[in-house]
């Protein structure tokens, strides 16, 4: 019995301990930053995270403008059409399609920048000259992360276009009726 | 005369009690308000938003308070005006909109932060 103790007691021991140690490799294993970035980041730490206080305060603005205009467009524009469409019973179906993707874009653009914001806010709390190597990684997720923020202000301009794309189709005959 | 007098104590002790509960209560009510409001204020992007805080006095200034543009009717007819009309105020908004590309991945790179890793590139940045 004593014996069935033991063993299972250094089983689990041992997967413990393999787990740790996997944690430990995954945790160590080099990344593709080199020794003389590391230098380079100990080095400049301060310059950097000045670049990346500037980047930070730009890109709050632009967010803040930016987003102004994007609902103001959905709001202001699209959806006062939308409705003056329906009110006089004509089809505006492919322009509500456009609208209902450009809001869903909209959320997507604003949850992607939240979590942009957080993730350079956390970079940016790492000291540079003590922990070069997790600043790196920190800041290799604070790249992903305004990449897909790009991404969702590139869908939106997309949309954007889209949307009068729809509303030049739309309007087409209406034109053509009255000219 | 002592019952009196120990009414009168316990009395007391109530009334005091009830003052230190009160004031207990009253300060624990409002760390769990502010409490709320934080979380809301973090999780719902408000905070994002906000550049009262520090760090943004710089760009506080450069926010587009006065867009200048009106609301599109959602009422009336749909004719040739109403179709001009809407055409103007959405090119105008959709130019701003798409004016320049915004958040390019590029002022975070290596290059940019003067950290990459070619020692001639970073010596002549």
């Amino acid at each position: 019995m004593n014996l069935k103790r033991l063993i299972s007691f250094l089983a689990v021991t041992a997967v413990i301990c393999t787990v740790v140690a996997t944690e430990q490799t995954f945790a160590e294993e080099p990344s593709s930053i080199t020794d003389f970035q590391l230098t380079q980041i100990r080095v400049r730490c301060k310059e950097v995270q000045a670049s990346l206080s500037r980047v930070h305060a730009n890109d709050a603005l632009l967010r803040v403008n930016r987003g102004q205009l994007y609902e103001r467009l959905s709001t202001k524009l699209m959806v006062p059409l939308n409705s003056r469409i329906a009110v006089n019973r004509l089809d505006g179906s492919s322009l509500l399609s456009v609208t209902s993707n450009y809001d869903r874009h909209l959320g997507e653009f604003r949850i992607n920048y939240k979590a942009y914001e957080e993730q350079l806010s956390t970079t940016m709390r790492i000291d540079c000259t003590k922990q070069p190597a997790s600043f790196y990684e920190s800041l290799k997720s604070s790249r992903d992360k305004r990449r897909s923020v790009y991404e969702s202000a590139q869908q939106l301009a997309k949309d954007i276009g889209e949307y009068r794309q729809a509303f030049t189709d739309f309007s087409k005959p209406y034109r053509e009726k009255q000219s | 005369m002592n019952d009196e007098l120990h009414e009168e104590r316990r009395a007391y002790r109530l009334a005091k009690n009830r003052f230190v509960v009160m004031l207990a209560s009253s300060i624990a009510v409002a760390l769990l308000l502010v409490t709320i409001a934080m979380i809301l204020y973090t999780t719902s992007g408000t905070a994002q938003l906000d550049l009262s805080r520090p760090g943004y006095t710089d760009v506080r200034d450069k926010i587009n308070s006065d867009l200048g543009l009106s609301t599109f009717p959602s009422t009336g007819e749909i004719n040739k005006e109403a179709i001009a009309s809407f055409e103007k105020l959405y090119d105008e908004t959709a130019k701003q909109a798409t004016s320049i590309n915004a958040f390019e991945d590029g002022v975070l790179s290596d290059e940019a932060l003067r950290i990459n890793d070619n020692p001639a590139a970073t010596a002549n940045q």
